[in-house]
């Protein structure tokens, strides 16, 4: 049963970099604490082509900065004329969050993406007042953080996108079958140069 | 064609999108969260001429989710459980309606409170059309007695 905010909904996120791609998965339920609602409920969202954002934490929070995540994005391309870079969004999302310092949005965003004309594996987590944490192998919001240790045995680096699905997968499934307020389906992003 | 139903100092006149509402309302729920909350959980529920009929799922704190079926309260416990296993895609209208009456069977033997009456509503292309309670063609239909 939720007493902490951040589980009222139940959700696990996680972010993992593989051999020139990263992935992103999520699972796919909704819950208001013990009782499933939904098991086709989106966390990840795709901001380009080569950025994901994977938001987990309280729904009605995620779903308010996806849409300011969006609104802001929206404008970034109309002035800059091209996509955010991953380094430059996980930034954006670390101030937007810092922002409400003391009212905070109770988000735990992750951020997947490939950076540069060298698509260079890209991952960041920050917590829900925008501490960001910067990995090279993988990241989990805080709740998911003991659901997936044993994530370490697998790390995923020497995987090319094939295998990278099913060691992404197995990773969440495992995490998930631990945790009763998430679960019910997965949702895999795989993100590869092409 | 509908008049725009809300005042926004908009001259639109196409009838307001189930979608579009949906997302004006837990926008609206969603900025009130951190002012004053609204203490309602709601369905709403409409059809449009592109999308066909949806239904969306809307929490107090407005988190939405658009469903095929849901329920909110107490009562959802176990309507989510008698919708899980009848439910299906393209069901006749007949049977939908059977089904929602099992649901209210269900609500009104379960739960503590007497609930002995339920206003059902229809939305369909053709409008909205009141099925059960006051108003539709099967006045008396409503209530099953609990204890039979």
């Amino acid at each position: 049963m939720g007493d902490s905010i951040m589980s009222y909904n139940g959700s696990a996120i996680v972010v993992m970099v593989g051999k020139n791609c990263v992935g992103i998965a999520s699972d796919r339920r909704f819950g208001v604490r013990q009782q499933t609602v939904a098991t086709d409920f989106q966390k990840i969202y795709k901001m380009h082509d080569k950025l994901f954002v994977g938001l987990s934490g309280l729904a009605t929070d995620a779903q308010t900065m996806y849409e300011k995540l969006k609104l802001r994005l929206n404008l970034y391309k109309l002035r800059e004329e091209r996509d955010i870079k991953p380094s430059s969004f996980s930034h954006l999302i670390a101030s937007m969050l810092y922002e409400r310092r003391f009212g905070p949005y109770f988000v735990e965003p992750l951020i997947a993406g490939l950076e540069g004309p060298e698509n260079k594996p890209y991952i960041c987590g920050t917590d829900l007042i925008g501490a960001p944490v910067f990995t090279n192998a993988f990241w989990s919001p805080e709740l998911a953080q003991n659901l997936v240790r044993h994530v370490r045995d697998f790390v995923a680096s020497g995987f090319g996108a094939r295998g990278f699905v099913e060691v992404m997968a197995q990773c969440l499934l495992s995490a998930v079958d631990r945790d009763c307020l998430s679960g019910w389906g997965a949702v895999v992003n795989i993100i590869t140069p092409d | 064609q509908l008049a725009c139903p809300l005042d926004l100092g908009c001259h639109s006149v196409r009838a307001l999108g189930t979608n579009a509402a949906a997302h004006y309302l837990r926008g609206e729920l969603a900025r009130f969260l951190r002012e004053s909350p609204y203490q309602v959980n709601l369905l709403m529920a409409g059809h449009d001429e592109e999308d066909g009929p949806s239904l969306y799922f809307i929490d107090y704190m407005a988190s939405m989710h658009k469903m095929k079926m849901a329920a909110h309260g107490y009562g959802s416990y176990f309507s989510l459980s008698i919708l899980d296993r009848q439910w299906r895609k393209g069901m006749p209208l007949d049977e939908g309606l059977k089904l929602m009456d099992m649901c209210l069977e269900e609500v009104q033997r379960r739960l503590l409170l007497n609930t002995p009456k339920f206003i059902v509503k229809m939305v369909t292309k053709d409008g909205i059309t009141v099925v059960r309670g006051p108003g539709s063609s099967t006045e008396e239909k409503a209530a099953m007695p609990v204890d039979q």
